[in-house]
């Protein structure tokens, strides 16, 4: 009898070993990701496509510190009841992650425009919107509009992932990277080693350093390793979808190796919205592995091969991964796949490529993308 | 979730009961003819451990467990098996750390992954399977256990059975899908030196149907080996997408226990390694070459005179019913799922069971096999 105790234990212990919820807790989380009751105000970015990072009050102003996770961006802003939100005068952003060149409009509770007053940091980045905002209602809407490319043309955007345990060599890749005339930047997950709040918090001041256009990043499985996750209170949602010159790109939180119910969801409502436009799928882990033998991809094959199907039938025009510390090119469901792991994690040994990142051409009118690998440092 | 976490605990009362009827019966057999082996008689000479001894064995083989075996055996007064369980598990954990480094070192290059990374896991399970073993031994008396099977047991086939029926239903939960209904059927026989097997499951408009072979190398008393040829296909109508692949795996099964000692006589293996091969068919005809390493372990505790079988063990399969397990805070995807079975038999020709299994989906099933000798 003891000994069949001892295997029922086993049989438990089995149970709660593998989880159901893993990714859908991070689903919860990221539902919460733009919105903030604090000093005297309540905020509220739409589609939680920017971290509120910090609110602080300084007397009769209340500053506000975000980082943007999308080009466009909606700020709903109230007054709090109470005398605490009677007191507060002013509002001063400091939006972080944005377009160069954005253009900001703040309109009170009737649609009436309010002025706002840009200010000029010395030494701030160019990714760093600041202004201050007179609050004479108790209610204003914030927009910021990113410029869009020309009508018709093609515009590019950077791609890169896994650079973990190489922050401190953030620059390596970074300089060259800044120099490259794109729109803004991906990045598909593993941005640091453990995700921990100290190490995202170096990755993005490095990407305000070196870059002058935004970033937008989902998380890796190595984001996962500090509890919480920090990533959502840095960066905001993992899980998101815009457009921007006539494209769609949806980043897609899989760093689980699943989808949460919420994600898929969410996932089929961008597929409807992008079915007519240029769109990207950015994961960090393959959806399914390009050659099977590593499993570096979804857990069920069965779940990502009818995630595949999907995609497939939402025409869904590209895939971009990391995770693999490689550069692949290859087809999945019909659709263009591409890996690019190499941003500076341990490189995949015998594969000829070294530490890089991509620069993708879109062409929203001919609905076609094309892209250049271009290395860092040759392999190590 | 409750709801299925209920049909899990109802599912095993349900085996305990019968299992604890299973044991009435044959005790009363045992009783009668004796079936212990001249080596379990000598072993029943063995001082039996006091109850407190028992405690600080069955936490010696758990607490240091990940990186220490055989102190719940040593605890007991058994320092034989002791040292052969800290030599496995620390073979085990050299094997775990080798491959894993030149897994990392290589930056998980695809000239070292497929082998490396099966390797890594298997010997992560083998690690932890140590400790059961362990543990097993520790609360285990050798003068309880009956003699081991007396032939190994062919893949799909039971020992001392020609042909197997079986069917199975149960519930199946994933994180996209709720609660619902899985069935299966199996058929296996054995011809010979070959074990021939097929089935057909289905859940949630999905049906996966399988048909194979298994040619017997060795086949003795204390282990045997097969070479296994299999297709399966996946045909799944909600996304309108199909998996046909062929699975090459190699098979062996033997006394495991035995080889540590008696307190585990009655303990089995079976472990399998393999490639499967095949393509996906994606609705708007879309075709992608499919490829997958399969390998796994099993460990099987045979008692009451073979009327109760338990089990439990880990499957590198990605593309089943189970998928792989998700685990917080490993998110690669690496690992397979986790299984378990209890077995009792019912009469001379039936048994019932039941099985869980854990992987990105949960799957317990109630089992009614018929097998004709």
């Amino acid at each position: 009898m003891r000994s069949y105790l001892t295997w029922m234990s086993m049989l438990l212990a089995l149970n709660l070993l593998s989880c159901l919820e893993v990714a859908e807790e991070r689903a919860l989380l990221e539902e919460r990701v733009g919105q903030a009751t604090q000093a005297g105000l309540e905020l509220q970015v739409e589609h939680g496509a920017s971290a509120i990072r910090a609110v602080r009050r300084v007397g009769a102003e209340v500053s506000v510190d975000l980082w943007a996770q999308q080009p466009t961006q909606r700020l709903f802003i109230r007054r709090s009841p109470g005398a605490e939100g009677a007191e507060v005068r002013s509002l001063r952003l400091s939006w972080h992650n944005v377009m160069s060149g954005v253009t900001v409009k703040v309109e009170g509770p009737s649609g009436a425009p309010v002025e706002a007053e840009r200010l000029t940091v010395e030494g701030a980045p160019v990714t760093l919107l600041t202004a201050r905002v007179p609050l004479a209602s108790d209610t204003l809407t914030l927009s910021l509009t990113p410029p869009e490319p020309p009508q018709g043309s093609a515009w590019r955007v950077g791609v890169f992932a896994d650079v973990q345990e190489r922050l401190d060599g953030l620059s390596e890749l970074l300089k060259p990277l800044g120099e490259e005339p794109v729109r803004f930047c991906l990045i598909s997950g593993d941005l640091t080693e453990q995700g921990s709040k100290v190490a995202l918090t170096t990755f993005q001041a490095g990407l305000e350093r070196h870059l002058p256009f935004p970033c937008y990043a989902t998380l890796g499985n190595h984001e996962l390793g500090t509890p919480g996750p920090p990533f959502h209170a840095l960066f905001g949602r993992g899980s998101g979808s815009f457009r921007y010159g006539g494209a769609r790109v949806t980043l897609l939180d899989d760093a689980s190796a699943t989808l949460a119910p919420r994600t898929r969801e969410r996932l089929n409502g961008w597929l409807a919205e992008g079915r007519e436009q240029l769109h990207l799928i950015v994961t960090h882990l393959p959806i399914l592995d390009a050659d099977g033998t590593r499993s570096g991809a979804f857990a069920s094959r069965l779940e990502a091969i009818e995630l595949l199907a999907t995609l497939a039938e939402g025409g869904v025009d590209l895939l971009l991964y990391g995770h693999v510390h490689t550069f692949k090119s290859f087809v999945q469901a019909g659709i263009p796949a591409l890996i690019s792991g190499g941003g500076g994690s341990i490189p995949m040994r015998f594969d000829g490529v070294g530490r890089h990142y991509v620069v993708l051409e879109l062409d929203p009118v001919r609905q076609t993308t094309a892209h250049r690998v271009q290395e860092v440092s040759p392999e190590e | 979730m409750s709801a299925y976490r209920s049909s899990l605990i109802l599912v095993i009362s349900l085996s305990l009961a019968l299992s604890l009827q299973g044991a009435r019966d044959a005790y009363g057999e045992r009783s009668r003819v004796s079936t212990a082996t001249p080596e379990a008689e000598t072993d029943a000479r063995h001082e039996e451990p006091t109850a407190w001894r028992r405690g600080v064995g069955v936490a010696l083989s758990i607490a240091p467990g990940l990186a220490l075996s055989g102190g719940g055996h040593w605890a007991v007064g058994r320092p034989i098996e002791a040292e052969r369980l800290f030599w496995l598990k620390l073979g085990t954990l050299a094997t775990l750390f080798a491959s894993g480094a030149v897994v990392a070192r290589s930056g998980a290059s695809e000239y070292v992954t497929p082998w490396g990374v099966p390797l890594m896991v298997t010997s992560g399970v083998s690690m932890m399977s140590v400790t059961l073993l362990d543990l097993l031994g520790a609360v285990s008396s050798p003068a309880s256990q009956p003699q081991a099977l007396r032939d190994a047991q062919t893949p799909e086939v039971r020992a001392g059975e020609r042909l197997n029926l079986t069917l199975s239903s149960g519930v199946r939960v994933s994180a996209t899908r709720p609660q619902h209904v899985y069935w299966g059927l199996g058929w296996a026989q054995r011809v010979g030196r070959w074990a021939h097997h097929g089935g057909v499951s289905g859940a949630d408009e999905q049906v996966r149907t399988r048909l194979g072979g298994a040619r017997a190398l060795r086949a003795q008393a204390d282990w045997g080996s097969w070479v296994q040829l299999a297709y399966t296909a996946h045909l799944n109508q909600r996304a309108s997408a199909e998996l046909h692949q062929l699975e090459l795996t190699s098979r062996w099964e033997g006394a495991l226990g035995a080889l540590i000692g008696p307190t585990l006589s009655a303990v089995r293996a079976q472990l399998w390694f393999g490639w499967a091969g095949g393509v996906i068919r994606y609705p708007l005809g879309d075709v992608d070459a499919s490829s997958a390493i399969l390998g796994g372990l099993t460990l099987t505790h045979y008692s009451l005179n073979d009327r109760l079988r338990v089990s439990v063990g880990y499957d590198h399969r990605h593309d089943g019913w189970e998928g792989g397990a998700v685990v917080s805070g490993l998110g690669s995807g690496v690992l397979g799922f986790g299984h378990a079975q209890v077995m009792t038999k019912l009469g001379d020709y039936f048994w019932m069971g039941a099985r869980g299994a854990w992987g990105s989906a949960h799957v317990y099933t109630l089992n009614l096999g018929w097998g004709s000798p």
